[in-house]
């Protein structure tokens, strides 16, 4: 007898079907057009194929997602089956490595913002500031009574960031309104915020710093004007890294941090999983999105760590919760804290600085060159990326970038029109000099056989 | 309890250097925007941080370590085989805005993935983007909301009829979505109830949003009923597809009259669940919804056309975007190789070896004094009830607390919250009947406890790093993140 048999005989059913009296006879057991099974042996071959079919390429292309060095550690911690394999915390006793790790986390965020609280982690950068938005959006109706229907964002921000607001807020009758900036510095202008935001019924404004141009915002300015406004201030931190030598949020007023955390050791992976950064001030605490991890103790007054403040959550609260999440990006959030703990402070600020220097040596050389063209800001103050308007047009610059395997940035013209020759181009402190020449190469139309990456 | 890495710092120590920059930052920054101070950060050696966090490690239950039987989550193996697919350089150092001539291998992976989950569902079409169930049911909710915009239907539908036995992502999406949540009563025998759905169904209802198996683990009989009512109504049917496990080659969910469903890739296509995510979710839909599909999107160029796969940016009748970039590629990987490996029949052999389980570990957890919800045999999971009053007081969660002891992780305790003092049980295919006879066994020792010293069982944990917490006191005084300085 099968195993399968004895079972169903222990069960006391004489065949499989017998346990599926609910199901309609007639659509029972389908054909599926699927290949069949491989052994583990296909399988690699069968990947390895696949993965030949990506192209070796040398890339400056950044807008929100960073190829910054990742140290050996943070994976071959990440992979231990006991925090890979683990799921949801909700048995506290039986989970503690990962709720401290969640606690650290949590607290190095909080740090690296200058915030007093973060929670465990969101989806991805993109959603954190939907989130901010939604619990910015309750803020103004439940504890100040007020009508909100409006957000203030740059024009300079993101523009996946814009497309994902608008799909979070399209059934909520929210206005989205954008603040110009400056051509001559690509710097959000804040004379025009701080207009906007006398309009009533706003509920919130948000900067990004970088912006998404790579440019430097003045935060210390934007950041006084939250004392004369109802509206929360939400900053996107466009880098966390940039934190290892930028003033962080915290420090200028806002509200609400909220970043990407991908470049905190996660790879590029070809847009997820990531990590979304969530940290604010401790007046929201109780109307944070997602989970929270607490300190707590036990019943014989030892320490412990469990996850709270679940009251606000959809499996108590149903379709009354502060969100309908019902996950984290745990294990990147693990892998962000490994991270900042093998680099420290000190580490974090050379990451930065490096990518800093990085990205200027590529500016200068761009600079210094005869046939590339001009910075699209004249004036641009930056710290890893900055748009370039280029010469060359758009179709030469696609074609000589598939025949060499370089990447040279991300087009800005389709999301703004107003930049037609521009390119983002981004460095981290993984940037080589040598791909650096050869993209100051590509871009003045030089063709030459060193130039071409190969596999 | 470990000390934190806060606790550990030590000024000067530190794990990981850069090259040194020749340039002071405050070269190419304002001074203004410069930090004047450090973050504080933990200064710690690289076997300061292993130690720490392999240690840490050793504090959790991992289905790597223990049996992990926790209801609605399908906790199976996850084989170590799809680690090569998953974390393949070539694949994880991909840029997401990186021009599709770049990436042929990775769109290549995912159109696989996409292919085999549309066979597998009977659906048309499908989105790869949402980064989990959750997401996935508010990307259904704006694509049904889309699609009766451009009916002109859009004011009218504004209602979505759940029943009591769902998930509370359910409502708590609709709700994010913008709809009216209807919520029905499931009947005695824990199914949809008609006679009250047909009472609320309209042509203001959107949608009716249905698990299946649903959260009591017994297939919804009447769904072909339900299904002609909705669309006679003018409704979608949507299904939550975090049960999928069940159904693997067993129904396909089109066949049943769904017009969208969900599936959670973290669990029914063994992405590691990762201590609470990330997970993966996939939104799959009939023809008629699927110009509404959130960009970006897979498309295959013809043959003619070398067949390459490309991105779709924009489309004029999408819902947009729902986050940055493309999807969680690394957990869609994981699902792809699950899926290479498994095949046809494989796939079919573990709904089919997770219904058989689930029926045996029913069976013998009923014999070790358990009472199921139900009579009938269930799917691949099975939900049972204890009265504390014939335990001395012993609750659902004493029981999840010493089944710790024990050396197994708990089941999932209190929902569906239809079900007093609800346990629910999952033991998915990849457990040996040994292990289930291991773990009914220790529900019996803990039910005999129950009878002689229930305080044994009231104060459980025992033997873990932790005795139990208190709950009440971190939500009363939270306390979030370390007190550094």
């Amino acid at each position: 007898m099968s195993q399968q048999e004895t079972l169903l005989k222990k069960i006391g059913v004489k065949s499989f079907e017998d346990l599926l009296p609910s199901l309609p006879k007639d659509l029972l057991f389908p054909t599926l057009d699927l290949p069949t099974g491989k052994t583990e042996m296909e399988l690699r071959e069968h990947a390895d194929r696949l993965a030949g079919a990506n192209r070796p390429v040398a890339s400056f292309m950044g807008a929100g997602a960073y190829d910054h060095f990742i140290p050996q550690t943070v994976w071959e911690i990440v992979k231990r089956g006991e925090f890979l394999t683990a799921y949801t915390p909700y048995q506290a006793e039986a989970s503690q490595g990962t709720l401290l790790a969640l606690f650290e986390f949590q607290t190095m965020i909080s740090e690296l913002f200058g915030m007093d609280v973060a929670n465990a982690s969101m989806y991805d950068g993109s959603t954190a500031l939907a989130e901010a938005l939604l619990l910015a959006r309750r803020w103004h109706m439940e504890e100040l009574g007020r009508r909100a229907r409006k957000i203030l964002i740059p024009r300079a921000l993101h523009p996946q960031y814009k497309a994902t607001l608008s799909t979070y807020l399209k059934n909520l009758d929210v206005k989205i309104e954008e603040i110009p900036y400056n051509r001559q510095n690509g710097r959000t202008d804040v004379a025009a915020l701080k207009t906007a935001l006398k309009q009533p019924e706003t509920f919130a404004f948000v900067v990004s710093q970088p912006n998404f141009f790579g440019i430097l915002e003045e935060t210390d300015l934007i950041g006084e004007l939250r004392q004369q406004t109802e509206a929360l201030f939400i900053c996107l931190v466009n880098n966390p890294i940039s934190l290892g030598i930028l003033n962080p949020p915290g420090s200028y007023n806002a509200d609400i941090a909220v970043a990407e955390g991908q470049p905190l050791g996660l790879p590029l992976s070809f847009g997820g999983p990531y990590v979304g950064l969530f940290a604010a001030k401790n007046t929201y605490t109780r109307r944070l999105p997602g989970r929270i991890c607490g300190r707590t103790v036990d019943a014989q007054g030892k320490t412990g760590y469990a996850l709270t403040l679940q009251t606000r959550e959809q499996h108590i609260r149903r379709e009354k919760a502060t969100s309908n999440i019902c996950t984290n990006q745990t294990l990147c959030a693990v892998a962000a804290t490994i991270y900042l703990s093998l680099l420290g402070p000190d580490g974090l600020r050379e990451a930065a600085e490096l990518t800093l220097e990085r990205a200027h040596e590529i500016w200068d050389l761009l600079l210094g060159s005869t046939n590339a063209g001009a910075p699209t800001f004249a004036k641009a103050e930056f710290f890893q990326e900055f748009p370039f308007d280029l010469k060359i047009t758009r179709e030469r610059l696609e074609a000589v970038s598939s025949e060499t395997n370089l990447i040279p940035g991300y087009p800005l013209a389709h999301d703004f029109p107003e930049l037609p020759q521009a390119l983002l181009i981004a460095a981290t402190e993984k940037t080589k000099k040598l791909d650096a020449k050869r993209l100051v190469n590509l871009l003045n139309g030089i063709k030459d056989a060193s130039n071409v990456i190969r596999a | 309890m470990l000390p934190t890495l806060f606790e550990l710092s030590r000024s000067g120590k530190r794990a990981v250097k850069f090259p040194k920059a020749a340039m002071h930052s405050s070269a190419k920054i304002p001074a203004k925007l410069l930090r004047r101070q450090n973050p504080s950060l933990p200064e710690l050696t690289e076997l300061d941080v292993v130690r720490h966090f392999t240690l840490a490690s050793q504090m959790n239950y991992s289905v790597d370590t223990q049996f992990y039987p926790l209801g609605s989550c399908t906790m199976k193996y996850n084989p170590k085989a799809n680690f090569h697919w998953a974390l393949h350089p070539a694949f994880a150092g991909a840029h997401p805005l990186w021009p599709s001539w770049a990436v042929q291998g990775t769109l290549e992976s995912l159109a696989g993935l996409e292919e085999g989950l549309a066979a597998i569902t009977g659906m048309d079409a499908v989105t790869l983007a949402p980064a989990a169930g959750a997401h996935a049911e508010l990307v259904g909710i704006l694509v049904a909301g889309a699609f009766y915009q451009d009916k002109g239907q859009a004011a009218k539908r504004r209602k979505i009829i759940i029943p009591d036995s769902a998930h509370g992502t359910n409502p708590a999406s609709a709700a994010l979505g913008g709809f009216e949540v209807v919520t029905i009563k499931s009947t005695a025998r824990g199914r949809i109830d008609v006679l009250q759905l047909k009472k609320v169904l309209d042509d203001t209802t959107a949608m009716v949003m249905i698990t299946v198996p649903n959260t009591l683990g017994l297939f919804e009989d009447d769904v072909l009923e339900v299904s002609r009512l909705a669309h006679n109504a003018g409704a979608q049917m949507y299904m939550d597809g975090a049960n999928m496990n069940a159904l693997m080659g067993i129904v396909k969910p089109a066949s049943l009259g769904f017009d969208m469903m969900h599936i959670n890739l973290h669990k029914t296509f063994s992405v590691p669940h990762g201590g609470g995510g990330p997970g993966a979710g996939v939104l799959l839909v009939r023809r008629h919804l699927e110009e509404y599909l959130p960009v970006p999107r897979l498309i295959r160029r013809p043959a003619n056309q070398n067949g390459e796969l490309s991105i779709l940016d924009a489309h004029p009748k999408s819902i947009g975007r729902i986050r940055a970039f493309h999807g969680s590629t690394g957990n869609l990987l994981w699902a792809a190789s699950y899926l290479a490996l498994l095949g046809r029949d494989g796939v079919f052999q573990a709904s089919r070896d997770a219904i058989v389980n689930a029926n045996y570990l029913r069976r013998l957890l009923q014999d070790a004094g358990l009472t199921p919800y139900s009579d009938e045999p269930c799917m691949h999971e099975a939900v049972f009830t204890i009265d504390p009053k014939k335990l001395n007081g012993v609750r659902t969660l004493d029981i999840a607390k010493r089944l710790l002891d024990f050396g197994f992780y708990a089941p999932t305790v209190y929902f569906p919250l239809i079900v007093p003092e609800a346990m629910m049980v999952e033991p998915t295919e990849t457990e040996s009947p040994e292990t289930l006879e291991q773990f009914a066994n220790a529900v019996k020792t803990i039910l005999s406890e129950a009878a002689s010293d229930p305080q044994k069982v009231k104060d459980a944990p025992h033997a873990l790093p932790v005795r139990r917490l208190d709950d009440v006191l971190a939500a009363r005084n939270p306390v979030v993140t370390y007190q550094v300085s």
